[in-house]
């Protein structure tokens, strides 16, 4: 019965991992470096609807990539990447910056994300 | 052209006799021509609206965005608590919960932010900060916390130098 029970727990887990695994299946994925002071690249075009995978990477100091109308606020160190997926709803441009203080520059760190729609 | 030749003249002695003093505190007419002209000339944005509402989650950015850079002259709690060299800047820095600072607009305060204060300490941010840091600054000014509650910056309690 304990086992029957076990079974059932790890199939609703492996179900449930596929199933979102499946949900956040991206249409491509977009490298995105950050180093004092900029984003490289420093803007995407992405279309509506459509679910891109971005991975970040610093190069240096921790920063992060801050796009508030998108409700993205994604952590970026240096030691390994960072990958969130973003399915904009909405056409136009969002603009992000970087939202971790990272030196003298750091208010220039901006980034651009256009949506077509 | 003659008249213009002594302007300069006077204007060239003059900046000779001001520059290289020692520092002296501030009289009480210099202060307060220097505090009117700024509240109601020199300082501008009075009628920038801040696009943050207030929050406690602002309050909370703000003062992590002044955490950044700003406690060294200002302290952690904008009253100058631990900055050694505060009362004897000239212009002293100001306890930014005084009624000289608070009387200041929003807009006017996240100018002051952004572009510094000529002549005194106050530095530029435009560039190092970003906007809705500067404007979640404005918030955390707003509401700063008892003078004193919040302890002395890092850098001047010797905890640097023992590292």
């Amino acid at each position: 019965m304990i086992k029957t029970g076990k079974l059932f727990t790890l199939a609703a887990m492996l179900i449930f991992h596929f199933w979102t695994a499946a949900g956040q299946q991206p249409d491509r994925t977009i490298e995105i470096h950050a180093h004092r002071y900029s984003f490289s690249p420093a803007e995407i075009t992405v279309r509506k609807g459509e679910t891109v995978q971005l991975k970040l990477i610093s190069d240096d100091v921790p920063h992060s990539l801050l796009i508030k109308d998108l409700g993205v606020n994604q952590p970026i160190t240096k030691d390994r990447p960072s990958v969130i997926f973003l399915t904009p709803k909405q056409s136009g441009d969002f603009h992000g910056q970087c939202g971790r203080f990272c030196g003298s520059g750091h208010g220039q760190m901006m980034f651009a994300v256009h949506v077509e729609g | 052209m003659r008249g213009r030749a002594a302007i300069q003249v006077i204007v060239c002695a003059a900046c000779l006799a001001l520059a290289g003093c020692r520092v002296t505190k501030p009289g009480r007419a210099e202060s307060g021509l220097a505090d009117w002209t700024k509240l109601h000339i020199t300082v501008k944005g009075k009628n920038d609206r801040n696009p943050l509402s207030g929050s406690p989650q602002d309050v909370k950015d703000g003062k992590e965005a002044f955490g950044h850079y700003c406690i060294v002259c200002h302290g952690l709690d904008g009253q100058n608590t631990g900055v050694p060299f505060a009362a004897s800047l000239n212009p002293p820095v100001p306890s930014l919960a005084s009624q000289q600072v608070q009387s200041y607009a929003d807009g006017q305060l996240k100018w002051i932010i952004e572009n510094g204060i000529a002549p005194s300490g106050m530095p530029a941010s435009h560039g190092i900060l970003n906007d809705d840091e500067m404007w979640s600054i404005v918030v955390y000014l707003r509401h700063l916390p008892p003078a004193g509650s919040l302890g002395e910056p890092r850098v001047y309690s010797g905890e640097e130098t023992e590292r």
